[in-house]
């Protein structure tokens, strides 16, 4: 729910209620005071009545005044709401009445004294909607301003909200956001780039810390590489110990493969570390594949391949080599024997495609680090997180299919 | 022949001068920039390793000093540094080669002979083990003075193999050499015995001794004994 929304519903659902209290005790009071005026005004008109009674000058006129002789006069003096047909078969009307006893030259009246009531209820009611309609157009002039005053107030959030959708703490730039005359949202602000500074600073500590430890890890594997080698050498050793070696230097080349991809992919953020050149694709495509030659004959893989002569791209050629390569020997390593590689390269789209077992999971995880899906125990699950990062350093589109028995790397370049 | 090794760590000396042997080869070492300084303007060398990160210098300046007082001695650059940016300035600088740790003994081996071979002998890349001879330069195998056709990756082989003679050569030293850096990544390296094979029996055919050996299951070494 939008704050205006949430703020209007308070605020209206709170005005109603105030309104119906304001309304039941103005409802109140006006009564109160109407019916003391009535009193007040039957009163005084008994009085008139009593001096014209005096004088003889008065009969009653029904249903105003009623004056009438009775026997036994009484001190009480009785208001009391009545109902009274004025005319006859047009319903009852309200009226006030002031019922009450006088001696004049020794006879006993009873006067009573009535006010209709009718304008006194037409009052209430126009009341009641002169101040509900007040009320009405109060909170419709309040909803527009509010609508109106709301985009104006939050503008400078949603200017923060559209800065920190553009804020990345790879980028390494530092989040600028517009001063605000609103303090809450100032607040908001220097609370922002407080914490984006503290998350930008602890992001590049734990880089550099995880680039240094990248390069200090590569003597000491260089160094236990060259004693194992060392080791291989020696005459005496038995065919168990020399498979032992062969083990250790097969996983220590391991760790040495991990470690290099994480340092190409650290590496990968920075743009301008890289020199661009033309290259022509459909070169590096046929080298690659020369280059790979026996491992797709030792799996008797057919490969064919259309490729656009032409098509060049600025771009840095050891990384092109590396994101082809990767892609190629995927295509290999996850082929079935026998089977199949396809190359298209057209205008600004190249096709990878090999023959394979249908996916575990969704292809996107392929593209996640140290995502393996067979148990190679051989590769470490990075290439395809490389090739990924290379095309997005070059706004190259990067996606897997699987259909018909056949994955398919589909790389789109910018126009 | 002298070599001169400039690298900070110790025990990678001791590795390399364990491997590459000091039957044929005197070395000197140095730990650091100074060190490495004093030990360039003592002595003639016929080829450097140079790392490029040492605690008190750049290599990159010892690389450049090299040439300018020792421009016959050929230049080989180890760093952990995997940028190409060093590479290519390293090599701009005129340094022979470039290699990055951790590295293959086997295959630092064969780069340091290559670079002897390309700067010392000046054209003399020939290279001789009992009847088998060897151009480096044209790239042509004789044994008994008949030619052996070999293929480029066979060739290869046999060059990195005769290299590290007498040595233990895993597979996966032979793949990086031969093929691709990466392609270690591969689990089945099944061809490089098909390859060897047809090299074994190509050179045996023109009267060569067997001189290939199968290491069980690790990989091979080029004997002469």
């Amino acid at each position: 729910m939008k704050l205006i929304t949430k703020i209007s519903r308070y605020f209206f659902s709170n005005s109603i209620l105030i309104f119906i209290v304001i309304s039941a005790v103005l409802y109140f009071v006006i009564e109160y005071s109407i019916n003391e005026e009535t009193d007040e005004q039957l009163d005084s008109i008994s009085k008139r009545t009593y001096q014209l009674l005096k004088s003889g000058e008065v009969k009653s006129l029904p249903p105003f005044i009623e004056i009438s002789i009775v026997e036994h006069s009484d001190t009480i003096r009785e208001f009391k709401n009545v109902q009274i047909y004025v005319i006859k078969d047009e319903g009852e009307e309200p009226f006030r009445q002031l019922t009450s006893f006088i001696n004049i030259n020794g006879t006993n009246y009873k006067v009573i004294a009535r006010i209709s009531l009718l304008e006194k209820g037409n009052l209430l009611l126009s009341l009641l909607i002169a101040m509900m309609a007040s009320i009405f157009l109060l909170l419709l002039i309040l909803f527009f301003i509010n609508r109106k005053v709301s985009k104006k107030l939050l503008k400078d959030f949603f200017d923060t909200l559209k800065k920190l959708e553009t804020f990345s703490i790879k980028s390494g730039d530092q989040l600028k956001v517009n001063k605000s005359t609103i303090e809450e949202f100032e607040q908001l602000n220097r609370k922002l780039l407080f914490l984006s500074e503290k998350a930008s600073s602890e992001y590049r500590s734990l880089k550099e810390f995880s680039e240094e430890m990248n390069h200090e890890i590569q003597t000491p594997i260089a160094v236990v590489k060259s004693k194992l080698e060392l080791m291989l050498q020696t005459s005496d050793l038995s065919e168990e110990n020399i498979s032992l070696l062969n083990t250790a230097l097969k996983n220590l080349s391991k760790l040495e493969r991990i470690n290099r991809s994480i340092l190409l992919l650290n590496k990968l953020e920075h743009k301008d570390l890289f020199e661009n050149s033309d290259i022509n694709l459909s070169e590096e495509i046929k080298n690659i594949i020369t280059t790979y030659d026996d491992f797709i004959e030792s799996k008797n893989l057919s490969v064919s391949l259309s490729l656009n002569e032409d098509f060049s791209l600025n771009a840095n050629q050891s990384l092109i080599n590396i994101l082809l390569s990767n892609l190629v020997s995927n295509a290999i390593k996850h082929n079935v024997r026998n089977g199949v590689i396809k190359i298209d390269l057209k205008n600004n789209e190249l096709i990878i495609s090999n023959s394979g077992q249908k996916p575990k999971v969704n292809t996107e995880k392929y593209f996640e680090r140290f995502y393996k899906e067979s148990g190679s125990t051989e590769s470490v699950g990075l290439g395809l997180t490389i090739a990924k990062k290379i095309c997005d350093l070059y706004d190259m589109e990067i996606r897997n299919e699987f259909s018909e028995g056949f994955h398919r790397f589909i790389l789109r370049f910018p126009l | 022949m002298k070599i001169l090794i400039i690298e900070d760590e110790i025990e990678l000396v001791r590795s390399i001068i364990g491997f590459v042997g000091s039957d044929n080869y005197m070395f000197n070492y140095a730990f650091n920039y100074s060190d490495a300084v004093d030990k360039i303007g003592l002595y003639e060398y016929d080829c450097a390793l140079v790392d490029l990160m040492l605690p008190d210098g750049s290599g990159l300046d010892l690389v450049k000093k090299l040439k300018k007082i020792q421009p016959k001695c050929g230049i080989i650059i180890i760093t952990a540094k995997n940028t190409l940016d060093d590479k290519l300035t390293g090599l701009d600088l005129g340094a022979d080669d470039y290699i990055t740790k951790p590295f293959h003994l086997a295959e630092l081996n064969s780069r340091i002979k290559s670079v002897i071979r390309r700067r010392n002998f000046e054209g003399n890349s020939e290279i001789v083990l009992n009847e088998v001879f060897i151009n480096t330069e044209k790239r042509e195998v004789k044994v008994n003075k008949k030619i052996v056709e070999l293929t480029r990756r066979e060739f290869d082989i046999l060059l990195f193999l005769i290299s590290n003679k007498e040595r233990v050569l895993t597979k996966e030293s032979i793949v990086e050499h031969v093929w691709a850096d990466d392609s270690n990544a591969f689990d089945n390296f099944d061809f490089v015995y098909t390859h060897i094979k047809n090299l074994r029996k190509k050179l045996i055919e023109k009267g060569s001794r067997d001189y290939i050996n199968s290491v069980y299951g690790i990989g091979y070494k080029f004997s002469l004994k």
